[in-house]
């Protein structure tokens, strides 16, 4: 019973997240019921049979017993195509409005479509991390990055470099160019660890991914970030086992920035200094970074 | 803009760009040439039909290569030569379908038919419908809503560049100490997308994927979708009012991060947006067309395509591959309440044969 109940709420949780379509889908197909004609055969059938096979609540139960909830709902709800039957169904409204010949009825339908999409739905393009980009489709600074660093690895006649960045950095990095190794390795994403990542790092590298976690962490208990470039700066030069030859760091800033969040500067941080005095070489800056190589066999 | 193979010049970058047009559109479309009586009924949606069936075509023929190359664990770029010789055949038999079609075609035509087929096109609803279309395509290009999955998805592609092997490792970190997991294996799409940098003389995946995949396939996508719903228009002028409902829809589509809407017109690249986007539609349309022919002799081709289309939705991601076991069963059932064709229910398990096999393989 507990069972029934809690997949109930779940599919209840999901019709309010697309409550635009959820009541929707089924007035569209009462439309198509009575307007579509002769045609109506398979789309109706396969409409309805979509609503009781995938969308109700009851299927929704079984759906969430058999298997893993959210990674079944999503996809089970593209099947249904409800974007297309809307779509006919507007298209119909709309004919019979304009079939009635009077202005009254087909404005009056056409402002009704119209506010039923605006109002009960967003716009695809303010989601929060859309961002003006490079033709890549990544920022525009961090290819700027890519590219100083792929520069500079053809200089020194390196074929892969390992690499220490911000994480929002980090995440683009391989999917730029494969020649780049992150230090942790596979610390896109916190999750990673979840994974078992982390069981292969060695002492050194789990150090430095306890540091980053702590560094990324805004609301961490280390507030001092001045301390922990210091820190960081020392952990990789006092660890020659842990191959790093190029570090990427803020310029001054605290470099954490969730997309749609401030940036929160600090101050008086010498990045620069504090790396150039610790065996490491300024490779280039960009607008908020620098680049540091570090110099082999000191 | 610096690239692994060093520094392209702007004419360097004309000539990647004019083989990925060749690689991504042209070659899809003289493949399907080889079902041309297959393609669409209406002039108007030939070229639409036939990029459609191509590209599925295409995919197909790509998974199971690949799949082939990941079990003998053969090289990457080997695989890309095998695929291009394959592809360019195809291309070619194609072609050959296309000359006989337009030489049959050219003795039939009335002048009138020319007129009459592309009429909804000046439709000034269907015009809007392209702009709106249009508009979306120019803010992908210029905008991108990045999300994580492009970080593994692509990432897999610049593994295979980087290190020459067919789906081997995790993309996240290089050290090739994380095997990737099985059901990554199942979809060969960002091979394929690598594949796509090799034979663009190295343009890069990102481009590949972030524009060339919205500005050639956006209008696919819409254009497979109105192929689908002309079959439930009343006039052929409706179909404008179609396309501008459908895109005006995508565009307030964003109520979550997996909607169909939002994977159209954000991410169309990654295998579970040309899945719900390509995938799907094609599946649709050809299934039923398949339940509409009167003989088996008739309905064959068509039963081929779908099969295609089933194994390019597994090429697009392994959630295609689940999804269309249920794709196919809802589809089925409702045309054998709605025809009564018992015989096509065998069709239609067959077509899901090689979906089968693939599960097979990989799973026990």
């Amino acid at each position: 019973m507990a069972e029934i109940k809690e997949s109930m709420k779940l599919g209840y949780y999901f019709m309010n997240l697309e409550d635009k379509y959820w009541g929707l889908f089924l007035i569209s197909l009462i439309v198509l019921f009575f307007f579509l004609g002769k045609k109506k055969g398979f789309l109706l059938g396969y409409g309805v049979l979509s609503y009781f096979f995938l969308l109700c609540p009851l299927a929704v139960f079984f759906l969430v017993k058999w298997f893993p909830a959210l990674s079944i709902y999503y996809p089970v709800r593209w099947l249904c195509q409800v974007p297309l039957f809307l779509c006919i169904a507007a298209v119909l409204v709309f004919e019979r409005a304009d079939k009635a010949q009077d202005w009254k009825k087909t404005f009056g339908a056409a402002v009704l479509l119209f506010l039923m999409v605006f109002f009960s739905g967003t716009p695809v393009f303010m989601e929060e991390n859309t961002i003006w980009s490079h033709e890549t489709g990544l920022e525009a600074e961090y290819v700027e990055i890519y590219d100083l660093l792929l520069a500079d690895m053809e200089g020194r006649g390196l074929e892969k470099a390992y690499v220490w960045g911000p994480k929002e950095w980090m995440k683009d990095c391989r999917v730029y160019s494969a020649d780049f190794y992150p230090v942790y390795g596979k610390d896109i994403w916190e999750e990673q660890a979840a994974l078992g990542y982390e069981a292969s790092y060695s002492d050194t590298q789990r150090m430095l991914y306890e540091f980053y976690t702590t560094y990324e962490s805004v609301q961490g208990p280390l507030s001092n970030k001045w301390q922990q470039v210091e820190v960081l700066a020392d952990t990789l030069n006092l660890n020659g086992d842990v191959a790093c030859d190029y570090v990427v760091m803020h310029r001054g800033t605290n470099h954490w920035k969730e997309r749609g969040s401030k940036v929160k500067k600090l101050e008086n941080v010498d990045v620069e200094g504090t790396f150039t005095s610790r065996n490491y070489e300024e490779v280039g800056k960009t607008e908020n970074f620098y680049v540091f190589y570090r110099r082999a066999g000191e | 803009m610096y690239f692994t193979d060093g520094q392209v010049s702007d004419v360097g970058m004309i000539f990647q760009y004019g083989l990925a047009f060749f690689w991504m559109c042209v070659i899809p479309v003289l493949t399907g040439g080889i079902f041309r009586k297959g393609l669409a009924k209406q002039k108007r949606f030939l070229f639409i039909s036939a990029m459609g069936t191509g590209l599925v075509l295409n995919y197909s023929i790509y998974q199971i290569a690949a799949m082939v190359f990941i079990l003998l664990d053969g090289s990457f770029r080997l695989l890309t030569w095998l695929y291009i010789g394959i592809s360019l055949f195809m291309a070619l038999l194609g072609a050959l379908g296309w000359y006989r079609y337009f030489k049959k075609e050219r003795k039939q035509r009335k002048p009138e038919d020319g007129r009459n087929a592309y009429k909804c096109y000046r439709d000034p609803y269907f015009l809007l419908g392209a702009a709106l279309v249009a508009a979306q395509i120019l803010v992908i290009l210029l905008m991108s809503t990045p999300d994580k999955d492009d970080a593994f998805y692509t990432g897999l592609s610049s593994m295979c560049l980087s290190q020459d092997y067919v789906l081997k490792y995790s993309a996240y970190d290089g050290f090739m100490q994380m095997p990737i997991e099985t059901r990554y294996i199942m979809a060969a799409l960002p091979v394929y997308q690598a594949s796509l940098c090799l034979m663009t003389g190295r343009l890069h995946t990102l481009i590949i994927c972030h524009n060339l995949y919205p500005l050639f396939y956006m209008p696919l996508a819409y254009g497979l979708y109105c192929m689908l719903a002309e079959k439930w228009m009343e006039k052929r002028e409706d179909l404008g009012k179609f396309l501008l409902f459908f895109a005006f829809l995508h565009m307030f589509g964003n109520y979550y991060v997996f909607s169909p809407e939002n994977f159209l017109i954000t991410r169309i690249w990654q295998g579970k947006a040309l899945f719900v986007t390509i995938g799907l539609p094609f599946v649709w349309y050809f299934m039923n067309r398949a339940w509409e022919q009167e003989g088996n002799r008739e309905a064959l081709p068509y039963w081929l395509l779908v099969t295609a289309g089933l194994l390019a939705s597994a090429f697009m991601g392994e959630t295609g591959l689940y999804l269309n076991f249920l794709v196919v069963g809802v589809s089925a059932l409702s045309n054998l309440i709605v025809r009564k064709k018992w015989k096509n229910c065998v069709f239609a398990a067959c077509s899901l044969l090689p979906e089968v096999l693939l599960l097979a393989v990989f799973l026990l």
